[in-house]
């Protein structure tokens, strides 16, 4: 066995792996989204998804505020007798980030079981 | 609880049980717990607790400032008008002299109301009533009726609309009522994120807490300690700490920089 052909049989894998999970996943939700829809009508977001989409909110968020934060650390560092204006524009700029991932929190708590 | 509200948001989460659901749910006080006034009380819990914050802060506050004096000042009296005079030096030093000196009454107690609304939900038996979302869309509204009422009569109707419209010049009337619904959207959107964004943070900072204190009670039952429950919540009552008194900061100086965007610009150069 060549390890091109090793290789080759691992991606397949992998790919057989990631379409089940993902049509697993999808059968799920449906099923909930039935569930809840038989339950209350006019309910979409199941809260597994909003769940996932508070997570996916929090990777960007995660992002912008170690940008944000280390260009403010760097700032004080150049200018130490600036860091009382530098926090506080860094904490309105972080308070704009965050604010992203806790819509989607609010989504979440919102969202119909 | 939901009070014709479309929030049903109650009771669904873990949260700590303050004094009001632990009456409500012991079987020692049920006779307590079914008379109207009670059950009124219930009802209205948040306002209940932000109101007895409000008279106990107002209570000690007044009782400090009747024993004022400028001969010999007493060390609550320095501590107030020391936290007074950093208020005053940052809304003056943001808005200008004067027009600092006018709000700071308005944007201190907005802080101080949401500080210690805060700090109510890590007081035992206590609730913190800025995770109820009519709390902080209320407080929301009033900076926004400031704002509003600020830019009309600072700029006039007139020279609001024109503010509104991205103050053009010559060419640039032509973008005009495209930057008019922009900024018609942005001014809804204000209140809305102001009051979101608390709400959210002081949510999941009761949820958290309480799921943690359910997990300390849950383990200590398991392994037979029922009488000294394991206080799994503690490190995370030092980040709720942290995070309220941001959040109070947050919308503090989110207010502050509101109306200073509708304030007239030639009063920037006078400070």
């Amino acid at each position: 066995m060549t390890l091109n052909s090793v290789r080759r049989r691992g991606r397949t894998l992998l790919i057989m792996i990631a379409a089940l999970f993902i049509l697993t996943a999808g059968a799920a939700f449906a099923q909930q989204a039935e569930h809840s829809a038989s339950a209350a009508a006019g309910t979409v977001v199941p809260k597994a998804a909003a769940a996932l989409a508070v997570g996916l909110a929090a990777i960007g968020s995660g992002f912008g505020l170690g940008r944000a934060v280390g260009s403010a650390m760097d700032a004080i560092g150049r200018q130490p007798e600036a860091s009382g204006k530098v926090m506080g524009a860094m904490i309105v700029g972080a308070a704009f980030i965050e604010a992203l991932t806790i819509y989607a929190f609010v989504v979440f708590i919102l969202a119909p079981q | 609880m939901a009070l014709g509200l479309p929030l049903p948001l109650m009771s669904e989460h873990p949260e700590i049980p303050n004094f009001l659901t632990i009456i409500e749910e012991s079987k020692a006080t049920h006779g307590i717990a079914q008379t109207p006034l009670f059950q009124l009380l219930c009802a209205y819990q948040n306002e209940v607790f932000s109101l007895l914050m409000v008279v106990l802060v107002s209570l000690f506050v007044i009782r400090a400032s009747r024993r004022f004096s400028v001969e010999r000042p007493t060390k609550v009296q320095n501590a107030l008008e020391s936290i007074v005079e950093g208020f005053d030096g940052m809304t003056s030093g943001f808005l200008g002299r004067e027009t600092g000196r006018f709000f700071l009454p308005f944007l201190g107690t907005l802080f101080f109301f949401i500080w210690f609304n805060n700090m109510m939900g890590m007081v035992p038996f206590m609730k913190a009533s800025t995770s109820w979302y009519a709390t902080t869309l209320g407080l929301a509204l009033c900076t926004f009726v400031v704002v509003q009422i600020t830019a009309v009569i600072k700029l006039n109707p007139l020279g609001y609309l024109h503010h509104l419209m991205g103050e053009p010049r010559g060419g640039m009337w032509v973008l005009a009522p495209l930057f008019l619904v922009l900024h018609l959207i942005g001014e809804v959107a204000k209140p809305l994120s102001l009051s979101l964004r608390l709400f959210g943070n002081i949510l999941g900072e009761d949820i958290l807490l309480g799921t943690f204190l359910g997990f300390g009670v849950a383990i200590s039952a398991a392994i037979h300690m029922d009488l000294l429950p394991i206080p799994l919540h503690l490190p995370f009552m030092f980040l709720s700490l942290l995070a309220g008194s941001i959040q109070a900061v947050v919308f503090f100086m989110l207010s502050m920089i509101y109306i200073q965007l509708v304030l007239p610009h030639h009063e920037e150069e006078g400070h």
